[in-house]
């Protein structure tokens, strides 16, 4: 796979889980029900005590963390990779937690938090694969 | 001073990336234990202004969902100060978003702290007016028998 490949990769999986955190604060904020599909524990994880951190809803958290990393993808060079590596590994690492969280603390899946949380999963991968196909600046 | 090679600022990076995510699940999962009892408590402390702590509590007791799963919603909190018979539910509204409740909260929060209180439920018991906590590991006669007695019995 080639460095725009990858970067094309990171950018339309990263502005996907915008899209969807984006859905997910709107829903919040306009007091919406959420569309939800297969067993519909979406309400179940989206009023949960985890579903904020410190009154931030964490839709809005995963929103900014993604536009922020569409950002650094469009970004050319070797410190937009290590940005973009950073702000992947975050996002796989807390992915985790929430995946474990709705699966053995709430015993309730939301479909839209579990497809952000792979898309997380699957961004540490590509970033990594971005950080190894960039090339390294000639002079430091 | 050298700059970081491109493996010193990937391990930097790395780090960075796992300390923020372990601060973000800190957070998360210390917000999250005892949010329930947050929402209810200031609708059971400006309860008490109209003599009905108990019965705002109890009510709430007797709806309990499982534990951080997010069963007391605002329309529970409504709903309790509805069922309770004699509460002016309009006043209690308006009390329990109010700064005096907040400040009685704070209140009640550092005597607890001060007095070990910790987890719910806690009990006190004591002689000659000295209270100290009761140690029981389960809510049963034989445990608070046991307890009540080793301390009748202390010196």
């Amino acid at each position: 796979m080639s460095l725009t490949g990858v970067r094309l990769a990171v950018g339309g999986f990263a502005l996907a889980a915008a899209g969807i955190s984006a859905y997910l604060v709107t829903v919040h904020y306009a007091k919406q029900p959420i569309a939800c599909f297969a067993g519909g524990g979406c309400e179940t994880v989206q009023k949960s005590a985890y579903s904020e951190i410190g009154g931030l809803p964490l839709a809005v958290l995963g929103l900014v963390a993604y536009v922020a990393l569409v950002v650094a993808t469009a970004i050319r060079g070797e410190l937009a990779a290590v940005a973009s590596f950073a702000l992947g590994l975050s996002m796989g690492i807390f992915a985790v937690y929430l995946i474990v969280v709705q699966t053995v603390v709430l015993d309730a899946i939301c479909v839209w938090c579990l497809a952000t949380d792979s898309i997380g999963l699957l961004l540490v991968g590509l970033t990594v694969l971005r950080l190894r196909l960039e090339p390294q600046p000639l002079l430091r | 001073m050298r700059s970081l090679t491109r493996r010193g600022r990937v391990l930097s990076a790395a780090a960075v990336a796992v300390l923020a995510s372990a601060a973000l699940i800190a957070a998360s999962a210390t917000g999250a234990q005892g949010k329930s009892s947050a929402q209810a408590a200031p609708a059971a402390a400006a309860a008490a202004d109209q003599n009905k702590l108990w019965h705002v509590v109890q009510l709430f007791y007797a709806n309990q969902g499982v534990e951080n799963k997010g069963w007391l919603s605002e329309q529970l909190v409504v709903a309790v100060a509805k069922a309770t018979p004699g509460l002016d539910v309009k006043k209690l509204d308006t009390a329990r978003k109010g700064k005096a409740v907040d400040s009685r909260m704070t209140t009640w929060q550092q005597l607890a702290s001060s007095a070990g209180v910790n987890s719910t439920p806690s009990f006190f018991a004591g002689t000659k007016g000295k209270l100290g906590p009761l140690a029981v590991t389960a809510l049963d006669v034989p445990q608070f028998r046991k307890a009540l007695n080793t301390l009748i019995n202390a010196k």
